[in-house]
């Protein structure tokens, strides 16, 4: 997985011209996002590089995330990502995105965006500033040129997320688990006593 | 039948999109610096569609695609009928049958957003289509035939009021604020095109521009002249005109409900050509004194 | 020549015969009587039509020594039945407790017989039966779409009630049509034209239940007073120009007709657009659509209200005459036609759309003949053949969902090209067939354009209802083909007492369509020039049509065959190619339903305007010919 695929020169090339962007927010504080919508303002004219901002995976090249993938956003980011057509780039912008900082070990993210699908480009900064987006675009285009012209580039990065101790929430186990922790109460609240108070279950 | 002609038409219908690419670029460019900013190169929706052709396959189910293919080929027809002259009815009962396909196709897939837009695909359809079936009955008025061929009559100078209306329906036609309620982009993402991708979303794009290109060449039909670089000249002229006062109501306006869009398109449009015919019938029949 | 005169004597008697046999037989023998005269029927009809195309005559008398016998003495029998049937009608009006069908049912009586009183009993007419183009195009729908539509009851009707009884009366039909639309005695036609309306009372009311019986009662109400107009236009055609025979009153001039003789066409385009549902008459159709779905099929959309429509192409060498009657029936059929295509989209159940669009049509048609120029008649027969083909197979397949899925609501259908492909690709086809070039009705819908521009308020009219044509074709296949997640089971295999009606008349319809020029350039021209109208000139339509030059056409035929056989051939669809649909990051099974283009208030205001308006015009219709005399 990762990356531009296809290796197909003239697809490259021809995304160059044209990498139409996907905007979404894996669960992050807004100011990334504030920054990035800033960016698609006239004020900065991103279009003269042929962007435009494409609010369907399938009509997009590349991703755009900020935040630190919540939980509940990663089977979204996931089924997002699935639906872009090769070849792709994912664009990590702001800190959470890049490393999940300062929510690296928080229960409920997942710590960066690179845990859950290869990125291609970091953007870093808290809040990211436009200017660092379009440097992130244009660093993006130019790993697109080198792999146009057939020479390395730097491969699309994915973490494992052994090492960073997280339960993934999984909704239908908790709720199984849920309902066993109230049979259980309620079984011992009848095995106890008679005149224990009854419960409203 | 004049075959030269037909095989001249053949070649014009292949360059259309590119010639009508290059105007969607102009208008890019001047929307851009409309709003103060610089804008993307000219040929950027050429590039836009070398990507898309460029990505990996993905669809939803094969009718999806069959039914686009055959609104790309009936916008194809219709233009290639118009340049080869034909009668101007037939072309709007062919511009229909595109109309139909295209919300058909966004009918065959299950999707919210695609069956919302194809809905009002429908409604935008009953929007203009009365609209342009009398402007082709005020063109029928003054050259006296419903026949598309070129003519030497300043329709302009007759059918002001008819070049309004076909203001309005052109508005529609290239989805531009205020009437871009099919594509809505924001709204519903893109409506009957959500689900295509890649390859086949760059055939509904060339049928766009096809569509486009009739609805442009429609316009030249407003100028005319005995010298044909004049005429050239121009149509070509008006077409820009057109295309102007699009982009600045396009940039000056934001996008109404399509309840409202189908009104304000039906009534005013329909008053226009309607007052339009009037006086030029009552000119005809001499009730109106012209010099 | 003799054997054309008795193939169309056969096309009234054959059914007939079928009818008195169908009626006690048991089931199974039934079936096959049904059967058998089915195939004798189309056989009949086909061949006497074959036979007439390639003996190229203009027009057949059926008179004297047609079968050996001497048709005119039939005049004696007619003339029984004629009063037994009126009496029968009234007994159904009182049955029905519905005053106004016994008021008409009287009147009819009254006139009829007072006038034959007067006229003299028994007189045998001097040409009783012609089969002209106009006719042919009548009978051969009749026969051919007619017995397709029998065939298909055969398993429709399965397990329903008194099947004998339903049976009779189609085939009853069949023979009253044909024999109505032969007729050149208007006294015969008259006679033809009730006994359609007995049917379409017995074949409304078949399933018994109180709506069934309500419909029943108001077709009654609503075409017996159409009759008394025909009656009444007849008897003062007898009374006052010494002829009951259709070629005669053609054949008087303008001299001896404008002025009070403007009477008779007033009247018989009245009675038609009773017979037609026209507006403001319409309200009947709407309730027959109760009636199991071959009667719809077969007695509202392909023949019995194409009577009412033939009647008024009849009279438009008449309504020539004096344009200002032409022009407001051309208004008339004008407004019917925008009107019920905005109704048609309010509807959710399929049936009451497509009785909408029957009435609409036969509108356009309606329009056309009012427009009495050459190039509009020829729209007119174009609409009324093609619509009768398309408009009886999309009743088939609609009865074929309603079998099979037991619903008529268009939001139930989704799925249907999974559960159904054939029935799927049918209705496509008749719906394409309804409103799209190439096919034939498009022919007759830019013809009808290209007339209308003599009356330019009709092209307001035409506009907004062609564009609501395609909208609520649209809607409805839109759903149909719209693929739900979950693939439903393909229902079982159809019988083949479906498929085969509905491939025989989509078979047609292609074919049809792609001889649309031959039809137009062979037959509908000569068929103009026997009416007493010029060639077409000056229409660039109908030049097109006529000099077959096919490029448009055939190229309109080119285009849509690529684009169906490009993608089909090229596109290969793997499954890694296969994407989820857009739901913003969810996983999720979307369920939509389908948009709400106004409800049963916009159909009350519609219909009340309309009717308003076209009640008007109904009775500026009957006013008119005082006006003519007077200036």
């Amino acid at each position: 997985m990762g990356g531009p695929g296809g290796g197909d020169p003239l697809a490259l090339k021809s995304l160059i011209k044209s990498p139409w962007i996907l905007h979404f927010d894996t669960g992050s504080c807004n100011g990334c996002d504030i920054e990035i919508f800033a960016t698609l303002t006239p004020l900065y004219d991103v279009e003269r590089f042929g962007i435009l901002n494409a609010g369907n995976p399938k009509h997009a090249d590349v991703l755009v995330l900020t935040g630190p993938v919540t939980q509940k956003t990663r089977s979204r980011l996931l089924n997002l990502y699935e639906m872009m057509p090769e070849p792709k780039l994912v664009m990590a912008v702001g800190d959470c995105a890049c490393s999940g900082a300062p929510f690296v070990n928080a229960y409920n993210t997942m710590g960066g965006v690179d845990t859950v699908i290869p990125v291609d480009i970091y953007v870093p900064g808290c809040a990211c500033r436009p200017e660092a987006v379009i440097d992130g675009v244009v660093k993006a285009l130019e790993k697109l040129g080198k792999l146009a012209a057939g020479e390395p580039a730097p491969p699309a990065h994915k973490r494992e997320v052994s090492d960073i101790p997280l339960e993934v929430y999984d909704p239908e186990a908790a709720a199984a688990k849920a309902k066993a922790a109230t049979a259980a109460a309620k079984s011992a609240a009848t095995k106890g006593a008679k005149d224990a108070p009854k419960e409203e279950v | 039948m004049d075959y030269l002609w037909l095989v001249i038409a053949t070649i014009i219908t292949v360059i259309a999109p590119f010639a009508v690419a290059v105007l969607a670029g102009i208008d890019r460019r001047i929307t851009a610096r409309m709003q103060n900013r610089v804008g993307p190169p000219i040929l950027q929706p050429i590039y836009d569609l070398m990507k898309l052709l460029s990505k990996t396959k993905m669809l939803i189910n094969k009718g999806q695609i069959i039914l686009a293919t055959l609104y790309v080929t009936m916008s194809i027809l219709a233009l290639w009928m118009f340049i080869a002259g034909a009668d101007l009815l037939i072309i709007f009962f062919v511009l229909s049958a595109a109309a139909a396909f295209y919300t058909l196709a966004a009918y065959a897939v299950l999707s919210p957003f695609s069956q919302i837009g194809a809905t009002r695909e429908l409604i935008q359809v009953i929007a203009y289509e009365p609209v342009v079936l009398m402007v082709f009955f005020g063109v029928y008025l003054v050259n006296g035939s419903f026949s598309s061929a070129a003519t030497d009559d300043m329709l302009i100078l007759w059918l002001p009021l008819m070049f309004a209306a076909m203001i309005l329906v052109l508005l529609v036609k290239l989805q531009k604020s205020p009437y871009d309620v099919a594509e809505a982009h924001t709204e519903i993402v893109g409506g009957p095109e959500v689900e295509y991708s890649g390859k086949f979303l760059g055939l509904v794009k060339v049928g766009h521009w096809y569509e486009a290109a009739l609805a442009f060449a429609v316009i030249s039909l407003f100028f005319g002249s005995p010298n044909i670089y004049v005429a050239f000249a121009g149509k070509l002229l008006l077409v820009f005109l057109a295309l102007f006062i699009v982009i600045l109501v396009d940039n000056s306006t934001a996008r109404l409900r399509y309840g409202q869009m189908a009104r304000v398109v039906l009534t005013y449009g329909l008053a226009l050509t309607v007052v339009n015919a009037l006086v030029v019938w009552a000119v005809q029949e001499g009730v109106i004194p012209w010099p | 020549m003799q054997l054309i005169e008795t193939l169309a004597l056969l096309t009234i008697l054959l059914p007939t015969l079928g009818a008195l046999l169908a009626y006690p037989a048991g089931d199974k023998a039934r079936k096959w009587v049904v059967l058998a005269f089915a195939a004798a029927i189309i056989l009949v009809g086909g061949v006497m039509t074959l036979m007439f195309l390639y003996e190229g005559e203009g027009a057949v008398d059926i008179g004297n020594d047609s079968l050996g016998v001497d048709v005119a003495a039939w005049v004696w029998g007619i003339t029984a039945l004629d009063i037994v049937l009126m009496i029968v009608l009234l007994y159904l009006g009182a049955r029905s407790r519905s005053l106004i069908a016994v008021v008409a049912a009287i009147l009819q009586m009254v006139i009829v017989v007072g006038f034959e009183a007067w006229h003299g009993f028994g007189k045998a007419p001097e040409l009783p039966f012609v089969l002209d183009r106009l006719a042919l195009v009548l009978v051969a729908v009749c026969c051919i779409i007619g017995s397709l539509i029998a065939v298909f009851a055969v398993h429709y009707m399965e397990g329903r009630q008194k099947k004998g009884r339903f049976f009779a009366f189609v085939f009853l039909f069949l023979g009253a049509m044909n024999g109505a639309v032969l007729s050149n005695e208007l006294l015969w036609l008259f006679f033809f034209w009730e006994v359609t309306t007995l049917c379409s009372y017995y074949l409304i009311f078949h399933d018994e239940t109180d709506e069934a019986k309500a419909s029943a009662r108001l077709a009654l109400e609503i075409t017996l007073w159409g009759g008394v107009a025909l009656a009444a236009g007849i008897a003062y055609a007898g009374w006052k120009f010494g002829t009951l025979e259709m070629d005669v009153l053609m054949g008087m001039g303008s001299d001896k007709l404008l002025g009070l003789g403007l009477v008779i066409p007033a009247l018989l385009v009245v009675g038609g657009m009773t017979k037609a549902a026209q507006v403001p008459f319409q309200s009947w159709l709407l309730g027959a659509m109760v009636a199991p779905t071959p009667v719809s099929a077969l007695l509202h959309s392909s023949t019995m209200v194409n009577l009412g429509v033939y009647a008024i192409i009849r009279m438009a060498p008449l309504l020539k005459l004096y344009l200002p009657l032409s022009y407001t029936v051309a208004l008339a059929g004008g407004i019917t036609f925008a009107a019920t295509a905005g109704l048609a989209l309010t509807q959710n159940n399929v049936k009451r759309v497509l009785a909408y669009s029957t009435i609409g049509n036969l509108g356009l048609v309606v329009m056309c003949v009012g427009i009495n120029t050459p190039a509009s008649l020829v729209a007119a027969v174009f609409i009324l053949l093609f619509h009768a083909v398309s408009k009886g197979m999309l009743f088939l397949s609609v009865g074929v969902i309603d079998h099979e899925l037991k619903t008529k609501d268009i939001e139930e259908m989704g799925g249907l090209s999974e559960k159904m492909p054939f029935v799927t690709m049918i209705i496509v086809l008749g719906s394409v067939s309804m409103m799209l070039p190439p096919f034939g009705l498009f022919a007759g819908k830019w013809l009808s354009v290209e007339a209308a521009t003599q009356m330019p308020m009709l092209l307001l009219l035409l506009g907004v209802g062609s564009a609501a044509t395609v909208l609520y074709y649209t809607k409805w296949v839109g759903r149909i083909i719209s693929r739900t997640q979950a693939t439903p089971k393909p229902a079982g295999p159809l019988s083949p007492y479906y498929k085969v009606p509905l491939g025989a008349i989509a078979a047609g319809i292609i074919m049809l369509s792609i001889l649309t020029p031959f039809f137009a350039h062979s037959f509908a021209f000569p068929m103009l020039e026997g009416m007493g109208y010029g060639s077409p000139h000056g229409s660039a339509a109908a030049d097109l049509l006529a000099t077959n030059s096919y490029i448009w056409i055939g190229a309109v035929f080119l285009f849509m065959a690529a684009g169906l056989a490009l993608p089909i051939a090229l596109v290969a669809v793997k499954e890694k190619d296969k994407a989820k649909v857009y739901t913003c990051g969810e996983d999720m099974e979307p369920q939509v339903a389908g948009h709400y283009f106004g409800g049963e208030r916009t159909e009350m205001t519609v219909t009340d305007l309309a009717v308003s308006v076209c009640a008007g015009l109904a009775i500026a219709i009957m006013l008119l010919p005082y006006i003519a005399e007077v200036f």
